[in-house]
């Protein structure tokens, strides 16, 4: 009877890590558009840094479509491989993206700061609301990253929820529905969900960390149990099999 | 690393100052580079192409770019790679690769080759990772790079070693397609969140 309780469990775990894992990477997007009245002069794009290759592009296009009158540039720490000249500063290489994708040198705004996290990112974008207060910021990042914003965003700018709007920007490097099948859509979804417990748990408290520890001790615990009765089985099993050979 | 090896430029932390020392020292004689897909930004000359840009490089470390070969194929991941390595080498019977690349990539750039090309080709290949100098090795988790290098390398090991190559590889969308992509994407959005642009239109 045993075995068949065995089974069914290792049948159900399968099913629920499957269709866990399956929705692993699109569960991370939030996307969301909330600009309400706000006037097009008043609102900001800006593309998070970590992605020139695709959120800048992104960003240029909300100027283009006309949804955005600004588009603003995080501050960065430049890379090692920019401070030996080997390429270009990140803020750089966004601001020729931005030029040669149609926006013109006037509507480009450099923020001061020194990028490092996305903690960081949001705290820099901060400073965009003491010069005008009535700002909506669009905040264009990677989709796997939206969710993570959003909780950075909730927890540093709880008295702006209405003042910016996460937007995700297309993948093209792996498809979001079949992220395992490629080496990036494992690396990025595998990390972003790690880096967002990481989040929740520095945001949550002591309540998500609560939850993490029995979570964790609860896996412990499965993982013990479900260990000591495949031991208990085998030594059943070569039990029954020596008192066979004797007989 | 063999007498006199061709050096195939993977990536890694300081790698084109490793190959200026090597060519100094009079252990490379050509470096090979895979040439990779354009990507958007070097489509729209924000960056120069990578060629353009190792060859930049080498120069600037006093190393005559004449010496830099482009395999040819566009490989879209690193099993292409290796199979246009493989097609390389076996017009070059008598050559031996030296692949350098980071630290904790080596281990995967070393099971894909051994996988995907044939023994006697694999045997003529070697790989080094390079250190990232921007961390201390021995106390990778004291730093944020360090534990973004050393998650990524374990994921990726995990997934080559579980999944192989991949059965269609992604090829990055022009500059054009993302864009319009993009803009597929906010046209719901807009119609629904922002009236105060419907009401301009």
């Amino acid at each position: 009877m045993n075995w068949r309780r065995g089974m069914a469990c290792l049948v159900l775990t399968i099913i629920t890590v499957m269709i866990t894992a399956r929705f692993a990477a699109g569960w991370l997007d939030v996307s969301e558009l909330r600009q309400g009245n706000t006037p097009r002069e008043q609102t900001y794009v800006v593309a998070l840094p970590g992605g020139t290759d695709s959120r800048t592009f992104a960003a240029a296009v909300i100027y283009r479509e006309g949804i955005a009158g600004t588009v603003a540039i995080l501050g960065e720490l430049d890379s090692f491989a920019a401070e030996q000249g080997d390429q270009l500063p990140t803020w750089r290489i966004a601001e020729l993206v931005y030029r040669s994708r149609g926006v013109p040198q006037d509507k480009i705004l450099l923020l001061a700061g020194k990028s490092q996290s996305t903690e960081t990112d949001i705290q820099q974008l901060a400073t965009l609301w003491e010069h005008e207060p009535q700002a909506h910021v669009i905040i264009v990042t990677s989709a796997a990253h939206t969710r993570r914003v959003a909780l950075t965003c909730r927890n540093l700018l709880p008295k702006a929820p209405e003042r910016y709007s996460i937007l995700a920007c297309p993948e093209d490097r792996y498809a979001v529905d079949r992220w395992w099948q490629t080496e990036t859509g494992m690396r990025v979804t595998v990390a972003e969900n790690l880096k967002l417990a990481v989040y929740a748990a520095r945001f949550g408290g002591w309540k998500v960390a609560t939850l993490f520890v029995l979570i964790g001790s609860f896996v412990m615990y499965a993982a013990r149990r479900y260990r000591s009765q495949q031991s208990h089985h085998q030594t059943a099993s070569s039990e029954r099999t020596t008192i066979e050979c004797v007989s | 690393m063999p007498q006199k090896a061709n050096v195939l430029l993977d990536g890694g932390d300081g790698c084109f100052d490793y190959v200026a020392d090597l060519v100094r020292d009079n252990s490379c004689s050509q470096v090979l580079i895979l040439q990779t897909p354009l990507s958007r930004l070097e489509e729209i000359g924000v960056i120069p192409n990578a060629t353009v840009g190792t060859v930049k490089n080498l120069e600037r470390g006093g190393v005559d770019g004449r010496i830099v070969t482009t395999i040819p194929g566009r490989p879209l991941n690193r099993w292409d790679g290796a199979l246009c390595l493989e097609s390389w080498m076996q017009d070059h019977p008598r050559e031996f690769v030296h692949v350098v690349c980071e630290q904790h990539q080596g281990r995967i750039v070393r099971t894909i080759i051994d996988h995907s090309t044939k023994p006697s080709i694999a045997a003529r290949i070697t790989v080094a990772g390079l250190q990232d100098q921007r961390f201390v090795d021995r106390h990778w988790w004291k730093s944020r790079r360090g534990w973004t290098v050393v998650l990524n390398g374990w994921i990726s090991f995990a997934h080559v070693n579980s999944f192989g190559a991949p059965d269609d590889a992604t090829r990055s969308l022009s500059a054009a397609e993302f864009e319009n992509r993009m803009i597929k994407k906010i046209h719901p959005l807009v119609e629904e969140h922002v009236p105060a642009l419907q009401a301009s239109k």
